[in-house]
């Protein structure tokens, strides 16, 4: 028991420097940066970002992809926001629109899943291309321009809501989101067939998984978190239209790579999730914050790469000290 | 230029030096090999002619292959002397062979699909002017040669549209284009379907009369009749003998391959257990398998033997769900078989199959986590929810009693030696006390210790009732372990032995298509 709970420790130790590196950096360069309105936009980013991660961790431990996240957030979103406002903003018709936004999502998952297992398209070539087909559907729901809700609606609620007035509601969505997936894959039989297809699809088949199935059903889970993370972005932002949501499966793919999740399958853990999503989004607050104007695209890339590079390095560096630890293991004298 | 330096020549005309077609092209003396200090070639000595079509058998591991490498420069030999035309030669790496004339035909096919015949036979060596590739001169040549050979070819078909025999065909061109006088086969019909490998006779029939040498690998006797002029059988790195077209004859070469049988102590079989069966009537699958009728019984081991390519791997994975078999039916104690896996898994089957990397483990898990995948019908029966304590015990009780190592339940498999693999794998059937339990080639990589273990697992499984179904190239596993043996012929069970009664050499036999009164014809 003492030897997991080093082991798990040795994970959070890079982790930990990752964030200790960052607040020094912004107390030296901007002490203004601890300031607790900057925490709460910190949060604000850092939850959509994470809500969406969660999702698109089901997909990548498949060992797939899915980058129409973004796209489906907007398109999710401008349902919702669409239907609320059709309806006077009241709250039926604001969860009618959740629903069907939902169901969209769930539909266009299952879809990915359809074409990428059923008739073996590349994950990569289907969800680019609903990337752009989802994002160009955008404005017939919107009718090209921004919906926009105003203060006390049930969106509003929704968004910009403050648990004892400092803490914006949307870490709320993301700490049950992810205490859920953490849930799903580590409690559930379910979980247990995603990291077996993950690792190995051909023997998960060979023990009767049914790996079609299952990996519909992590595309749809990936796009029902695209509509969620959507829908609280427009909320807080208090408006949806074609900028909701767009590239961020960009930023949530780095925050997988950040947080140690195997881009080709079966390994990545919640808790490496979390982390990616943290950093990310610390870091284009960072950036932000530091008022680089035109540069702020320019240098968040070139952070993000270089927390790539060192985050890629070290879980090398753990992985081929777990497997020399293998060798010594295996060459023990067997009696 | 720099296209003058390749070694590799291309004739520039077909008809320019009347070629060698008489006399002796290679002739291997003494060779030895060692590796790692272990001797696997003993002084192995093979000659060939032109012309000549010579046949090379032998068991797995009896050093066929290492002959071969050593022949065209893959390994180095520890000893001994290769003679071309002749003349002492040293064969120091593969692009010194391809200089002598020594061309290998691969298994796995080295051409790109999506190039052309042509394309593919000068991938290379493109005859060139100025930088430019000459089309028309390669298409000219190659044609030449196709003419030459009398082969059906389109030059200018792409190789992904061709069949597997063609693509072989493609694969001697090649070698051909290259004043190839000795043609290697490495077992070139096991992909093939009958009529492909009748084509490549064909082929080959062409060569010899074109005196090209072609030393021919294969574990088909059939084949070696129909077209070997001579045969030479290896055992355990050793040259047993060489035989003429008309000494050719499968009692003989089947005692040559097995030398003499040793005939250990058999484990003591547990009475038959009529009440559990399994009945296979009239089974078929693809081409490969016709006619497949048989019943196992509970308590007993039921060896499948044949050769490989013969459908067994097929046939065991129509009983187990994973194939869907053409016609025939499958029952277990008179009901028939589901075709869903997961209700076979669940109504007490289980298969630990041909290639456990592929097909058997999650390399990047946990040996407890690979114990149990297949169990969660026990170990999370309410609203699929895993007990974490329940799941530990399950892997830990399983990992005690089938003796894997490490015993370390989050060891990542893919760290493991290829026998606790195995174990891994055995165990996660034999946690839940299966009724019908599949094997396919189950000791293939795996030490002689662990293995000793395995087949203890599997008698104790049998002795509790379970039906037991090996699939074995191993002839001795096969005829030391099984209670009763089918041997697979042609698409069609053809012999039955009594596990006490069969010999390897029997099996051989009837793998062949040869009758033995050891068994009972089927």
């Amino acid at each position: 028991m003492k030897k997991e709970v080093l082991k798990n420790f040795r994970v959070w130790i890079p982790r930990i420097i990752a964030f200790g590196a960052i607040f020094v950096f912004m107390a030296i360069m901007e002490p203004s940066f601890f300031a607790a309105a900057n925490f709460i936009e910190i949060i604000r980013s850092v939850s959509v970002y994470g809500v969406m991660s969660c999702g698109m961790l089901f997909v990548v431990l498949i060992g797939g992809l899915d980058l129409s996240m973004g796209s489906m957030a907007g398109l999710c979103a401008s349902i919702m926001f669409t239907i609320a406002q059709t309806g006077a903003n009241t709250l039926s018709a604001t969860l009618l629109g959740f629903v069907v936004a939902l169901g969209v999502a769930l539909a266009v998952g299952w879809l990915h899943g359809f074409f990428i297992t059923t008739l073996r398209i590349p994950f990569f070539v289907v969800t680019l291309a609903t990337k752009y087909i989802l994002y160009g559907a955008i404005p017939l729901i919107t009718s090209g321009t921004y919906i926009y809700v105003r203060g006390g609606t049930p969106i509003d609620k929704i968004g910009t809501s403050r648990i004892f007035d400092t803490i914006p509601i949307l870490v709320v969505y993301f700490i049950v989101i992810a205490l859920v997936t953490w849930f799903v894959l580590n409690k559930t039989v379910f979980g247990r067939r995603i990291y077996a297809i993950g690792g190995n699809p051909t023997a998960a088949g060979f023990v009767g998984i049914k790996v079609f199935k299952n990996t519909n059903v992590a595309y749809m889970l990936c796009t029902a978190a695209a509509c969620i993370g959507g829908v609280i972005l427009a909320a807080n932002n208090q408006q949806a239209g074609t900028t909701t949501g767009n590239a961020y499966e960009g930023m949530v793919l780095m925050a997988m790579i950040v947080g140690g999740i195997n881009l080709a399958g079966g390994q990545g853990t919640v808790s490496g999730v979390v982390f990616g999503a943290l950093i990310i989004g610390l870091i284009q607050n960072v950036v932000t914050f530091m008022s680089w104007g035109d540069y702020l695209k320019l240098v968040q890339g070139v952070i993000i790469l270089a927390v790539v590079i060192v985050s890629v390095v070290m879980h090398t560096r753990t992985v081929r000290g777990k497997s020399r630890k293998a060798k010594r293991l295996a060459a023990e004298p067997q009696e | 230029m720099a296209k003058e330096k390749n070694i590799i020549k291309i004739s520039e005309t077909d008809t320019s030096e009347p070629r060698k077609t008489e006399g002796e092209l290679l002739r291997c003396e003494n060779i030895d090999k060692l590796f790692s200090g272990v001797q696997v070639l003993f002084s192995a000595d093979f000659s060939m002619n032109y012309g000549e079509v010579h046949a090379l058998m032998g068991e797995n591991g009896a050093g066929k292959s290492t002959l071969i490498k050593i022949v065209t420069g893959v390994y180095h030999k520890d000893g001994g002397q290769l003679f071309i035309d002749g003349e002492p030669v040293e064969v120091d790496n593969p692009i010194d062979a391809r200089a002598l004339g020594i061309a290998v035909i691969y298994q796995e096919l080295s051409l790109i699909p999506d190039l052309t015949v042509m394309e593919n036979i000068y991938l290379g060596q493109e005859l060139t002017k100025g930088g430019m590739r000459q089309k028309k001169r390669m298409r000219n040549r190659t044609l030449d040669l196709i003419k030459k050979y009398e082969l059906n070819l389109n030059p200018d078909a792409p190789v992904e549209v061709l069949s597997m025999a063609d693509r072989q065909m493609v694969e001697v061109l090649k070698a051909l284009s290259q004043d190839a006088k000795l043609v290697i086969m490495d077992e070139p019909t096991s992909s093939l379907s009958a009529s492909e490998a009748e084509h490549l006779f064909k082929t080959i029939e062409g060569l010899k009369k074109k005196g090209v040498g072609i030393m021919y690998v294969t574990h088909r006797l059939e084949e070696v009749y129909r077209i070997a002029d001579r045969l030479t059988v290896m055992r355990n790195g050793e040259v047993v003998g060489t035989l003429a077209k008309d000494e050719i004859n499968p009692r003989t070469v089947t005692t040559m391959m097995i030398g003499r049988e040793i005939k250990t102590e058999r484990q003591e079989r547990a009475p038959r257990n009529e009440e559990m069966k399994l009945e296979v009537k009239g089974l078929s699958y693809g081409d490969i398998l016709k006619d497949i009728n048989f019943t196992a019984y509970g308590g007993e081991i039921l060896g499948i033997g044949g050769l490989v390519g013969s459908g067994r791997t097929e046939l065991v994975h129509c009983i187990y769900g994973i194939k869907k078999p053409k016609t025939g039916t499958i029952t277990f104690n008179g009901e028939p078989v589901s075709r869903s896996v997961i209700k076979n898994i669940n109504n007490g089957f289980g298969l630990v199959p041909e290639d456990r990397r592929q097909e058997g483990f999650n390399p990047i898990q946990t040996i407890e986590k690979n114990i149990c995948i297949a169990s969660y019908d026990v170990l999370a029966k309410v609203l699929g929810l895993v007990g974490a304590k329940k799941e530990r015990e399950w892997a830990e009780k399983a990992m005690e009693d089938y003796d894997i190592r490490p015993r370390d339940r989050n060891f990542l498999v893919e760290n493991m030696s290829g026998g606790n693999q195995q174990k891994v794998i055995l165990a996660r059937w034999l946690a839940r006390k299966p009724r019908v339990l599949i094997l396919d080639e189950p000791t293939v990589g795996v030490d002689v210790g662990v293995r000793a273990e395995l087949y203890r697992f599997m008698r104790e499984s049998a002795a509790k009732g379970s039906i037991i179904i090996m699939v074995s190239s191993d002839l001795f596993e096969l005829v030391q372990i099984s209670d009763r043996i089918l041997v697979i012929h042609d698409g069609e069970f053809f012999e039955e032995f009594e596990g006490e009664k069969a010999t390897q050499q029997s099996i051989l036999l009837a793998s062949s298509g040869e009758y033995v009164e050891e068994g009972a014809r089927l």
